[in-house]
């Protein structure tokens, strides 16, 4: 038998905000802050994405099957299913989770292959605003670097 | 997995003296999915406001991550009293492996249920979900079979110099298979309260979750499959302490084995385990 217990107390526009507060807070460690402490380092490859994964994950497994037409199957499924608003939230911090995770992994890639601070800044923006395309500009770029590198070590 | 500066082959940071063959990693890794499943669904637990049959819908998953975590964990454990060789052999990756995929199978199937709000066990509204119930019950079977299959060869191979922890190993698995298939088997088919509805209501015992109002079958179906920690455990226990571990063992089984025969038969009248 299935019930309806007391609701959640927290708005959704205040978790919009909690996440967004702390995706910005992992993205200006990754472009702005100095990369020699590893535990400060931590805090926007791992910490951030994972608080972001847990409050994905609670809006998706509490919403995902409660939405009649919504689903992955076509297009007006998936409008259907997001139309939901605890649903669009968990697609938001879906984004920020992994923007920022891919953004941790191209600083850590691009400051082995030695590629300056001045140029990340760009990258990372732009991974940041547009997820897949920094991912693309810096696979891109990276492709160029690795025969030096190979040689160099 | 994890190799930090050692040359000796080691499991997992946590167990470093379990060692890391197939048989350990696959049982410990699936401890490992189930307590970290439990981390990642305490969002959901919380936000989720619906409620079946009167406990928090997440309640239930949350239960199965544990009590199933410990279950695997503990045949990893257990499994270091017998050589490698069989611990590696056909017999126990077999059974080890049909455990897993029925716990894959039953954590697939009880999530995605959860998720749409709707019973797994007890579930007879569709013919899809009556099949899916009763794969369930197989499923479960597997899963302690492999308890009884592990009992079987640390009896025939393994090391008795520890009669403890052997003698509760084997007594505490194979009593928890037997008493689970009997008390569990019987709450599949007349549902886990004797004397009200499936949906339950009112008083509960804190935590568990337990009804205080009429029969319950899950205290007996849990201190009868936790056996197979408490009996190795005080065997454990008592080789080290020096302790006689034989009656130690022997007298708790009893004991144990007395309290989980008295709550199922307590629960069978109809009578709460604590009255309200």
């Amino acid at each position: 038998m299935l019930t309806e217990g007391p609701g959640l107390a927290v708005p959704l526009e205040t978790l919009f905000g909690y996440a967004g507060q702390a995706s910005l807070v992992g993205w200006l460690i990754l472009i702005v802050l100095p990369r020699r402490w590893p535990m400060l380092l931590f805090v926007p490859r791992f910490l951030i994405p994972f608080g972001l994964s847990m409050l994905y994950a609670g809006l998706i497994f509490a919403h995902v099957f409660t939405v009649d037409g919504g689903g992955f199957g076509s297009l007006a499924q998936v409008k259907i299913l997001f139309g939901k608003d605890e649903l669009l939230l968990a697609g938001w911090v879906h984004y920020l989770a992994f923007d920022l995770f891919i953004g941790g992994w191209i600083a850590v890639q691009a400051d082995k292959l030695g590629i300056a601070r001045l140029l990340q800044a760009p990258l990372l923006v732009r991974t940041f605003m547009f997820g897949p395309v920094g991912l693309a500009l810096f696979m891109t770029m990276r492709a160029g670097y690795l025969r030096k590198r190979e040689s160099a070590t | 997995m994890i190799a930090i500066n050692s040359d000796k082959p080691r499991m997992i940071a946590l167990l470093p003296k379990l060692e890391n063959d197939r048989f350990t990693q696959l049982m410990m890794c699936t401890g490992l999915f189930l307590v970290a499943s439990f981390i990642i669904f305490i969002p959901v637990w919380l936000l989720d406001s619906r409620i079946l049959d009167s406990a928090a819908i997440w309640t239930k998953p949350q239960k199965f991550n544990i009590s199933l975590a410990l279950h695997f964990m503990t045949l990893a454990v257990l499994a270091h009293q017998i050589p490698r060789d069989t611990r590696t052999g056909p017999v126990l990756i077999g059974f080890g492996y049909l455990a897993v995929v029925s716990l894959v199978f039953e954590f697939v199937y009880l999530s995605v249920q959860t998720a749409r709000g709707t019973r797994s066990h007890f579930n007879s509204d569709t013919v899809f979900e009556q099949i899916m119930y009763a794969v369930m019950g197989i499923g479960a079977f597997f899963m302690v079979l492999a308890a009884l299959v592990l009992a079987i060869q640390i009896w025939r191979k393994g090391d008795r110099s520890n009669q403890g922890l052997w003698l509760g190993s084997i007594i505490g698995l194979a009593t928890a298979f037997v008493l689970t298939l009997v008390i569990a088997g019987h709450m599949s088919s007349v549902g886990r309260f004797v004397g009200g509805p499936l949906s339950g209501g009112g008083e509960v015992i804190p935590f568990f979750g337990w009804s205080r109002e009429y029969g319950d079958l899950r205290p007996s179906h849990f201190v009868s499959l936790h056996l197979m920690q408490t009996l190795p455990l005080a065997g454990y226990i008592a080789d080290r302490q020096k302790w006689p571990a034989i009656p130690i063992v022997v007298g708790l089984s009893v004991v144990q084995i007395t309290v989980s025969v008295a709550l199922f038969v307590q629960a069978l009248v109809g009578q709460p385990l604590w009255p309200a």
